[in-house]
């Protein structure tokens, strides 16, 4: 089986969209090889071209997009060469693809068993009693159990990570010799991730497979790749050995994506040689806050707890029925109970539907409290978002939200949207302070001035959680809730914002209240953190205690996950 | 799949409206269908202008001129293009006169519907639980008559009268906005712009009118096109029953109705083209209506 031949091999692969009289190019110039049996990283921010390139080997690439130059020789074959009924022949019975988001990449309507046999009897010529055993024998290797019995259900009866490995059974189904995998892990949790890497690494060393992972996590390419390539902008700018390049990277390029990635280990006070990413340092103008309109407090509270919530209780109704019986609830959040200290980082960490946004919703009064209370600086504003003090307490408190592309109302200009609480509440004296006020929060943010006239769709993504944090900012807030504010974003973005929200509590001693599924960004942001699961929290530590010595289980199984 | 990512998506954003319009305006279908729908318009608004007689003129119309061919010159010597119907009148200017009464109910009466259906759906969608629940309720139960059954009851009730028909077509078309309405003011309703509204303790009223409102509007807007055309022929059809319009002041299906008599007797002409010009109004917003939700929804337009 030993082939030492390289299994893939890329030659100059240039690939371009274009639109009107512009064209972009996607790949510019790139080459990479293979070798069986290796797993080779490519990572990148969003828009570099990495799913590009594995679309292109795949001959999959849509229109306007076009391969323009290069070849590609996969086992001394060249596909560009190919028609499309060879290249049927190829995909899937060669190359096996495994996509993103499991849910989606799988006939909702078919059994899994179903969708199996159907790919074994395309690709292996297998059918009946062949085919069903051969399937069984593919889902034994990917780890489910009772395969025999899960042949019969359907995708929705299975768990996110249980998808992904049906969807590398498939992938399997044809043999392949390569495999490319484009973002495995990002819809999973932390804990299905490493599953699910393992699961990929121990096929790839049993089967002498070639694996390509496409990923922006350079947390997955140490865990799994043996080599990787680096893309910026389109073009590999650096590759060779996992070990080599994340621990004494070239360019400057794969320095500062390095650099921003949060770590677990070493806590920074603000992350650094980060600008190569968004094209160099802005030089930007701040205020003073101490003499700005920003800076002036309506209420000077002296109470040292901002927040302080006890047993706090809610329930989802899942299903409705007349009697009791058939009913059914999610008790989504069981008991919580913790306060934070004025001028404190509170960290809430947990994997996704262990309740985190729900108690973020209801001490911001999005929801409506079934039993506990909440008390903001002393003032007890439980379910009570109506009355003149509440109105007063709401303002005290700001929510930065996860998505920024639904956070922002499309139809504003950012002007508005930045200036609505300021017109709302009238805490400006004119409309020419208004626009003062929303000219220097912009400037603050690191937006710009000219931000202004402009409409949310015309912001990245980070750009737009900038807007959000103005818009935040606006009412002049105490306390901060922020909902995952960077895991929609890039590494090197993430780290443009997590050091704004530290300057902004430093100047303005905010009080935060920061949940994240991602813990090295809780590390580098909390005083404190508490770990929740299934609705309650497990324990409540300071940031250096939780990961250097958890405590209870599901804490140290959380630490011990955390990429390196 | 992940697709294109690579492309500056600022500069694509700045150009993307009008390039869609651009587009959608040079395909032949919403040309033809948008110089008609300005052409219909602008016929109706000056129809004193444009008509070659006042078919409504006592003085003028005579008897003498009755059930002329097109073609035929008329007593006082205007060429009769289009025929005159059994009182002497001329079917052309009649037609014109009668686009204006027609575009009159049907754009008035879509326009109340759609206020009445804006208020009720944004309500329910905004409120939900019981309110949401009884006001969908009414819906339903407008929904499930014919449309064209309650306007004619409505009518019996009312009497006649423009005024009258416009209320009859707003009563029987509102269920329809509020209930597309609330469906997508539901959808926005679950995005995160607007629980950032209400962290900023913005009043309801507010939240509705400057956040809700102008995210779920534009399928509205397709829909209040497409619903002109709809009342259009629902009026044309009371005014053929007798239950529409007053004679005195006709729409196209009073005319349609008019030269139903003489149609066996070989004067088509009467029936015939005022029926062509409801099928090209009708159509023509039809078409455009059609576009217009393309041409709203950039997703739809490849």
């Amino acid at each position: 089986m030993i082939n030492r031949a390289k299994l893939l091999e890329i030659n100059g692969l240039d690939v371009s969209f274009s639109s009107g009289q512009e064209t972009i190019y996607a790949v510019r110039d790139v080459s990479i090889t293979l070798n069986p049996g290796e797993v080779l990283g490519i990572v990148g921010e969003s828009g570099a071209g990495k799913s590009t390139i594995g679309n292109a080997i795949i001959n999959l690439i849509e229109p306007p997009g076009k391969i323009i130059n290069g070849e590609i020789l996969f086992q001394d074959l060249n596909l560009r060469n190919l028609n499309d009924q060879e290249m049927l022949n190829i995909r899937g019975h060669k190359i096996g693809m495994i996509f993103q988001d499991p849910q989606t990449s799988l006939n909702p309507l078919m059994t899994i068993g179903a969708q199996l046999l159907e790919t074994i009897n395309t690709t292996k010529k297998l059918f009946g009693k062949e085919a069903q055993e051969k399937s069984i024998e593919l889902l034994q290797s990917v780890g489910i159990e009772q395969p025999e019995t899960r042949m019969k259900s359907y995708p929705h009866q299975f768990s996110g990570g249980m998808r992904q490995r049906v969807v590398i059974a498939l992938a399997l189904a044809g043999d392949p010799d390569l495999i490319i995998a484009d973002e495995p892990t990002t819809a999973l949790d932390v804990s299905t991730q490493a599953q699910i890497l393992d699961l990929i690494k121990a096929i790839c060393r049993k089967r002498k497979l070639g694996v390509i992972i496409i990923t922006h996590d350079i947390g997955v390419i140490s865990n799994i790749a043996h080599r990787v390539a680096v893309m910026f902008n389109g073009s590999v700018v650096e590759t060779g050995d996992v070990k080599k390049i994340l621990s004494s990277p070239d360019h400057e390029y794969t320095k500062s994506l390095i650099a921003a990635v949060p770590s677990g280990k070493v806590k920074v006070d603000r992350f650094t040689s980060i600008d190569y990413i968004e094209g160099g340092a802005k030089t930007q103008k701040r205020i003073d806050v101490k003499e700005h309109w920003l800076g002036e407090r309506l209420v000077d509270t002296k109470s040292e707890i901002a927040i302080s919530v006890e047993d706090l209780n809610k329930e989802f109704v899942l299903k409705k029925a007349m009697f009791k019986r058939n009913r059914s609830n999610l008790h989504a959040v069981k008991d919580v109970s913790f306060s934070i200290k004025t001028g404190e980082t509170f960290g809430l960490v947990g994997e996704s539907g262990s309740g985190k946004s729900t108690v973020a919703r209801l001490i911001a009064g999005l929801l409506h409290i079934d039993k506990g209370t909440v008390k903001l600086f002393d003032k007890d504003v439980t379910n009570n978002f109506k009355g003149m003090e509440a109105v007063a307490a709401q303002r005290s408190l700001q929510m930065i939200f996860q998505d920024p592309f639904s956070s922002l109302n499309a139809r504003m200009s950012v002007e508005d949207i930045v200036a609505e609480p300021i017109h709302y509440y009238k805490t400006a004296t004119s409309n020419r302070q208004v626009k003062q006020i929303v000219r220097d929060l912009l400037d603050h943010v690191g937006l710009g001035t000219n931000a202004m006239i402009k409409y949310p769709h015309e912001f990245s993504g980070g750009q737009r959680q900038r807007i959000s944090i103005a818009r935040a900012l606006a009412s002049r807030p105490k306390i901060l809730i922020c909902d995952e504010p960077t895991s929609a974003l890039d590494v090197s973005v993430q780290a443009h914002i997590l050091n704004l929200l530290k300057d902004l509590q430093d100047e303005l001693n905010l009080t935060m209240l920061f949940i994240s599924h991602d813990l090295p960004v809780i590390h580098q942001m909390c005083d404190r953190v508490a770990v929740m699961r299934q609705g309650s929290i497990c324990e409540i530590a300071t940031t250096n205690d939780l990961f250097n010595a958890p405590n209870h289980t599901y804490s140290k199984h959380l630490i011990k996950l955390m990429p390196a | 799949m992940k697709k294109i990512q690579a492309t500056p998506m600022i500069k694509k954003n700045n150009r993307k409206f009008t390039n869609v319009i651009l587009k959608n305006l040079s395909q032949p279908a919403t040309l033809v269908s948008g110089i008609l729908l300005l052409l219909i318009a602008l016929c109706a608004i000056f129809a004193p202008l444009i008509a070659p007689t006042n078919p409504y003129d006592l003085a003028v119309v005579s008897i003498m001129d009755g059930r002329l061919a097109p073609g035929e010159t008329m007593f006082d010597g205007t060429v009769a293009w289009l025929g005159t119907d059994g009182a002497g009148r001329d079917v052309l200017s009649a037609i014109i006169y009668g686009l204006r009464t027609s575009l009159t109910v049907a754009v008035c009466s879509a326009l109340i519907a759609l206020t009445i259906g804006l208020l009720v759906g944004m309500t329910a969608a905004f409120f939900g639980g019981r309110v949401d629940a009884f006001l969908m309720r009414i819906v339903d139960i407008q929904l499930s008559f014919p449309a064209i059954l309650v306007a004619l009851v409505l009518l019996a009730l009312l009497g006649k009268g423009i005024d009258k028909v416009i209320i009859a077509l707003a009563i029987v078309q509102w269920a329809i906005y509020a209930r597309t309405v609330r469906a997508s003011a539901i959808v926005e309703r679950r995005k995160e712009y607007i629980e950032a509204a209400n962290c900023l303790g913005l009043s309801s009223f507010r939240i509705i009118w400057k956040h809700l409102l102008p995210n779920s509007i534009s399928p509205l807007i397709v829909l209040a096109t497409l619903q002109t055309a709809h009342s259009i022929s629902i009026e044309a059809t009371l005014s053929f029953l007798g239950v529409g319009v007053p004679i005195t002041e006709p729409s196209l299906g009073s005319l349609i109705a008019n030269g139903f008599d003489y149609i066996l007797s070989g004067a088509y002409w009467i029936t015939f083209f005022p029926g062509i010009m409801l099928l090209a109004t009708v159509a023509a917003i039809n078409i455009f209506g059609d576009h217009l939700r393309v041409l709203l929804n950039p997703r739809l337009s490849k």
